[in-house]
């Protein structure tokens, strides 16, 4: 096994015995409420929408070894543990080198060599240290698109070019140096908005690692590692009842292009992620696939106990080993950067799911992401990005929430009013998609419809098209997303994902962008009627999705339930299972 | 009492109504307490009145925060609703912007306030500029209308695209729907929020129709309750922004009751600070079932334009900025053994039936008011409100039977740990909104409310680095005392497009002109709502003066963005999006200076004459020291459980405390 794969020793064990429950408790909430406080000031404060809308940060607390502590409520689940990895390849590099870190000195990188998350995504931290050693961490990512020039534009534009910061001492008492300054604003798009919200992130970094300063002055450094020790011991004996609970202390799960096969290795868990030959899909790096499994452990472990959500220690009891391991993975750059690593986040929980199905929930639908360069009549030039999320996956627990967005792309949909008083465009609709959720016991969440058309002038659009969802415990996929282009001269084209396309537009040209649904959950016609006559009402689904997925008949003309034929065809549907699937069923309706 | 007016203050809140009266004749002001009755608000209210012992015939005025439509909008309790909208846009409402409810893990379905059958379209069209792009299907909207009614919605909302630039379309809709809905129950999205984001202006005015009905009711019964009991003076409702306006506006405009409860502890914190002199101030309302914060500057709370009242539901409604944590004194607490660290204290509470264990009304399971009680910073006798002792027993088994067992400690020794935790929580609360306005905690003063505000403030302000705690005499009922001091006001939010740059003092006269629709007289109080780049989060700057220079404006948002933030923006970047301005119309109905003094004075004097002996409390050896025991002036030192009317408050060990002539009582928490 190869260094990287190794679960990493987690720093200062010690019996939990030691410690006051008081400390434990205070140390714990006070972390928690740090890190929120961090996140909340950086999406108070910047300019960008990617963290001030999207909110595409991370705050956590690290130990010496880089495993997480405790992170903030609201932060970005995969970027928290990116950093993580990326705090880990940080300590090690400094150990190799025989360096040691100073009081007040601040790092960065956003170098996914380093482990970073992605290009645009740059992780500040500052060691706290006492007596020459690192008592912990703090840590704040923050996705500055302006850093990684973010675009769907192909590889071989320039646009796809960013700065890459491998680990650096970035600055020192809390400040970075003024020099890096100069050379970011130099390489970035929007130089004085990329600064500010760089300084804004430095700002609430020193908010928490006050926190944590003070902390490390009382209760003390020899308190706190027996502390790190006992909040990470929960999720890992979590994960361990999780384990003994899997049927021969293994599980596997597929969303397309990755497979996950998981198994218990002595006290702790081995996670072997394997991927569809020939894929063109995204493929995570080797860090952010650990990431991202942790990630969805951290969401399984905190299924039965939310009050697990924000504490790390994972890190210690899950290996990962991926096929590209060591080899470097794609580099993660744009907005659909972590579309991978939520496939493969996707797949761990239908792992998860195929023995424990109340801990997780079926695949969600991807956003669609659009990047629309234009000109105006005028000449002048205009930007705009659009995210239209996706239909979120069902579960045991019910359906899945419509036009959402996935875990790992958290976005949002401008208002219309915005996106016409921004640019020549003209929404001509936006609404639910009906019929898009994956069919099952419990519908995936529905994805949504924008009909844009370009009013003048012309524009180039980067368009990213997700895949379908599939369902899980035999509910059916979500639909796949599609992208129509109207044009007078080519009439009606039609290309549906995954797949990224670049378009030329002009003045009268149409776009349809449709996301998809998430996964649906359980057979679809053990759905309730009840159910399915509500869908129809409100016009969810259709009458052929009604007949032909869940066997509810209408009659003719009306949105009236053939009782008969309904009958008939549920009847006939459900002979049509092997008794294992009835059971599986059953299992489920309790 | 002689034969003067009396006027009374009321606040609804989720465990207790709480009933502040004020004798116009000596303007001093005396506390009652009744248990809230949540199926049915004005019945409880009606009933503390009958209990306070107010002569009906004395009482003068009523002011009255609510929480009747906060409490419709969490149980659904609001009208059948209906939605007009522009075709092809009907399910805005349900797509919402796309967020998630949380970051992690399954997500349940959303359901909007209005369905999807009862959300209508009508094919009309304005572009951006708000020019007609296609008119209005008048026959569309009688179609849209009757199909509504037939299924019986009774309140309408109409909200169309770009309505914020041309109302022309919505207000044609309500003139053909004066006849076809005769309850009147219309409210059209570019009067209610006449700003850009088609999402808010329909979220605005759903919410508000969905309302209109309710509190319509509410008012009509409260009205009548009253005339039962043989009184009919004038009622203020407490608006959310900290103004008073009459029952008929309350009728037509609801919204603006939204956040009417903690709008008067927010009021009230403010009087405090002015008379004070305090030029930073936060205020710690705790009750029930949440801990309520708001901070104070210059004698002025934080407003805030935008309300997010729960996922998928965010509102324009200018209102105080009033920040919650779901943890108060019926918070409930629960243990999960598997997790270290994984004591929960909240966000579940209580609430007043049966409350915490120690009420003795059935509760089993322990809350931070047990916890107080069992380590002896509660005072346990209530005979001042006529409501029963706290009982420490029921508190004692809860904790040993839901909490001990986890932390391997005794009930004293984990109550202690639970008050840890929720302290913590608190400190965490605090600190990301005073980091949000840029307030240093070394600079501010907390001033702590509610009836389990003052046992938690002197901790919670030590930890967080608060030099200094004031608890009002009356702290146990200072939201109804807030109500009492709101003045009838007049609010108003409109759309400002200008930067911080352009925005020029007679730009700004004008909008104020607009707001008000002419002359304005009387006092004023202006915000600014500021935005940049493409964050959504609007900065709230106070206007001291709307004829300041345009730099002063500009040094007084530096001042702030550089302590909350550490930048500078350029002024050019920054866009100024809305203007509030709050015109009082009347002065405050009492003088808060006179009123506390004498009854603090009165409460001396009464004191001195029944001689009431300090004693200790219940098996902790604490001392328990009526406030109207103590000298003015005098300094004295902890621990005490200083006791106040329907509250107590704890001073930890060896902290200096002193009580000044209006009854406030001070903490010195940073010696």
């Amino acid at each position: 096994m190869s260094a990287e794969r190794q679960p990493r020793p987690t720093a200062n064990r010690a019996p939990r015995t030691e410690l006051q429950p008081g400390i434990l408790l205070d140390v714990r909430t006070q972390l928690e409420e740090a890190a929120q406080a961090m996140d909340a000031t950086l999406r108070q404060a910047a300019c960008s929408a990617a963290i001030g809308r999207h909110g595409s940060t991370a705050a956590g607390f690290y130990d010496a070894t880089g495993a997480l502590i405790v992170g903030g409520r609201e932060s970005h689940p995969l970027l928290l543990e990116a950093a993580a990895e990326a705090l880990a390849f940080l300590a090690e590099k400094q150990a190799t080198a025989g360096r040691s870190f100073a009081p007040d000195e601040v790092y960065w990188t956003n170098d996914p060599r380093c482990h970073g998350a992605g290009l645009e995504d740059l992780i500040l931290t500052g060691p706290v240290v006492r007596a020459g050693r690192v008592v912990a961490f703090a840590a704040l990512t923050a996705a500055h698109p302006a850093l990684g020039r973010a675009s769907l534009a192909p590889v071989e534009s320039l646009r796809r070019e960013g700065l890459i910061l491998p680990w650096t001492r970035a600055g020192c008492a809390g400040a970075i140096l003024p020099e890096l300054l100069d050379l970011l604003a130099a390489n970035a798009e929007a130089p004085a908005e990329f600064l500010a919200d760089l300084r804004v992130q430095m700002h609430a970094l020193r908010l928490g690692r006050a926190v944590m300063e003070a902390l490390a002055d009382r209760p003390g450094p020899e308190t706190l590692g027996p502390v790190w020790a006992a909040l990470g011991e929960g999720p890992r004996r979590a994960l361990r009842s999780i384990v003994q609970k899997l049927e021969g202390g293994t599980a596997e799960g597929r969303v397309a292009p990755f497979g996950v096969r998981m198994a218990r290795e002595g006290d702790g868990l081995r996670v072997v992620v394997t991927e569809e030959e020939g894929t063109r899909r995204s493929r995570p790096t080797a860090a952010l696939a650990r990431a991202s499994v942790r990630a969805a452990l951290r969401e399984v472990v905190s299924a039965e106990t939310p009050a697990l959500q924000v504490l790390g220690g994972l890190a210690g009891a899950v290996s990962v080993e991926t096929p590209w391991d060591g080899r470097g993975g794609d580099l993660p750059v744009g907005p659909a950067r972590f579309s991978g690593a939520q496939r493969l986040h996707e797949a761990v929980l239908a792992a998860v799911c195929s023995a424990l199905p109340h801990l997780g929930h079926a695949p969600d639908g991807g956003p669609i992401l659009l990047d629309l360069r234009g000109e105006r009549a005028d000449g002048s030039p205009y930007r705009m990005r659009l995210e239209l999320p996706g239909g979120l996956g069902a579960s045991v627990f019910g359906d899945g929430m419509s036009h959402a967005a996935p875990a790992f792309q958290p976005l949002c949909l401008r208002p219309i009013e915005a996106i016409e008083r921004a640019g020549p465009l003209r929404v001509l609709r936006c609404e639910l998609r009906s019929d898009s959720g994956g069919a099952g016991q419990y519908r995936g969440g529905l994805g949504a419809t924008l009909a844009l058309e370009l009013l003048e002038g012309r524009a180039e659009a980067d368009v990213f098209l997700p895949g379908g969802s599939p369902g899980l415990r035999g509910g059916m996929r979500g639909t796949t997303a599609r992208l129509i282009r109207v044009t007078p001269e080519a009439g009606l084209q039609e290309q549906a994902g995954p797949v990224q396309v670049t378009l030329a537009l002009r003045a009268g040209h149409r776009l349809i962008l449709e996301t998809s649904g998430g996964g649906g959950w359980g057979l679809p016609f053990q759905r309730s009627i009840l159910r399915v006559e509500e869908d129809l009402a409100r016009g969810l689904i259709t009458r052929e999705e009604s007949r032909r997925r869940y066997g509810v008949v209408l009659k003719p003309g009306s949105l009236e339930k053939d009782d008969h034929l309904t009958y008939r065809v549920r009847h006939y549907l459900l002979s049509t299972l092997a008794v294992e699937d009835i059971i599986a069923g059953e299992e489920l309706l309790d | 009492m002689g034969q003067a007016e009396l006027r009374i203050g009321i606040d609804v809140g989720g465990t207790f109504t709480d009933l502040v009266l004020c004798d116009g004749a000596e303007g001093s002001l005396c506390l009652a307490k009744v248990p809230t009755t949540p199926q049915d608000i004005a019945l409880g209210l009606l009933q503390g009145l009958r209990q306070s012992g107010a002569p009906a015939g004395r009482i003068a005025e009523i002011a009255h925060g609510t929480t009747v439509a906060t409490n419709a909008i969490l149980e659904r309790k609001g009208a059948r609703t209906g939605l007009l909208t522009t075709a092809g846009f009907r399910d805005l409402l349900e797509l919402r912007d796309g967020r998630r409810r949380s970051l992690l893990g399954r997500q349940a379905a959303f359901e909007p306030l209005v369905p999807r059958p009862w959300r209508r379209e009508v094919s009309e069209r304005l572009d951006a500029s708000g020019a007609v792009l296609a008119p209005l299907a008048e026959d569309g909207v009688k179609a849209a209308a009757e199909a509504l009614r037939e299924q019986d919605v009774e309140a309408l909302a109409v909200a169309f695209l770009h309505a914020d630039k041309n109302g022309i379309h919505e207000r044609r809709a309500r003139e053909i729907l004066q006849d076809l809905w005769p309850n009147g129950h219309l409210t059209l999205g570019s009067e209610v929020c006449p700003f850009p984001d088609e999402r808010l202006r329909m979220a605005t005015a759903v919410l508000a129709a969905y309302l209109t009905p309710l509190m319509a009711r509410y008012v009509e019964s409260l009205e009548r309750g009253l005339g039962e009991i043989g009184t009919a003076p004038p009622v203020r409702f407490i608006e959310s922004a900290g103004g008073s306006c009459a029952p008929a506006e309350v009728r037509s405009a609801p919204l603006r009751t939204i956040l009417s409860g903690p709008a008067g502890g927010a009021t009230a914190g403010a009087s405090l600070a002015g008379l004070l002199e305090l030029p930073a101030a936060v205020t710690a309302d705790m009750g029930g079932t949440s801990f309520d914060v708001a901070i104070i500057q210059e004698g002025q709370p934080e407003l805030s334009g935008d309300r997010t009242l729960e996922f998928g539901l965010t509102v324009a409604v200018p209102s105080v900025a009033i920040h919650s944590a779901g943890i108060g004194g019926g918070s409930l607490i629960c243990m999960d053994e598997s997790v270290p660290g994984g004591l929960q204290v909240g966000p579940e509470s209580a609430g007043a039936h049966p409350g915490p264990a120690c009420f003795g009304k059935g509760g089993r399971r322990p809350t931070v008011t047990d916890a107080n009680l069992l380590v002896g910073r509660l005072v346990g006798d209530r005979c001042d409100l006529g409501l029963p002792p706290l009982d420490p027993g029921p508190a004692y088994q809860a904790m040993l039977a839901e909490v001990c067992p986890g932390l391997g400690l005794d009930p004293i020794g984990a109550a202690r740990v639970v008050l840890e935790v929720a302290e913590a929580r608190m400190v965490g609360c605090l600190r990301t909104h005073l980091a949000s306005r840029g307030v240093s905690p070394g600079e501010a003063v907390l001033i702590a409310f509610g009836g389990a505000g003052p046992v938690q403030a002197a901790p919670v302000a030590r930890k967080l680095g608060i030099p200094r705690v004031v608890v009002p005499y009356l702290a146990a009922g200072f939201s109804a005392l807030g109500a009492l001091l709101t003045p009838p006001a007049r609010t108003a939010m409109v759309a400002v497009e200008a930067t911080l740059r352009t925005l020029t003092p007679e730009r700004l006269r004008e909008r104020v002109a607009a707001a008000f629709g002419g002359a304005v007289r009387g006092k004023l109080r202006l915000a600014l709502f500021l935005r940049r780049g493409e964050n959504p989060h609007e900065d709230m700057l106070p206007v001291p003066d709307p004829a300041e220079p345009v730099a002063t404006r500009i040094r007084a948002y530096h001042a702030f963005t550089e302590r909350a933030y550490g930048i500078r923006p350029a002024p050019e970047g920054v866009f100024v999006t809305r203007l509030l301005a709050i015109l009082e119309e009347g002065s405050c109905p009492i003088a808060l200076d006179r009123s506390l003094q004498r009854t603090f004075a009165r409460a001396q004097a009464r004191y001195a004459a029944t001689a009431a002996a300090a004693g200790a409390a219940q098996g902790t050896g604490i001392p328990r020291v009526p406030a109207a025991g103590l000298k003015v002036g005098a300094a004295y030192r902890g621990p005490a459980l200083v006791v106040l009317p329907g509250a107590s408050a704890y001073v930890p060990e060896g902290m200096p405390y002193r009580v000044d002539g209006w009854g406030n009582l001070i903490l010195e928490t940073g010696e």
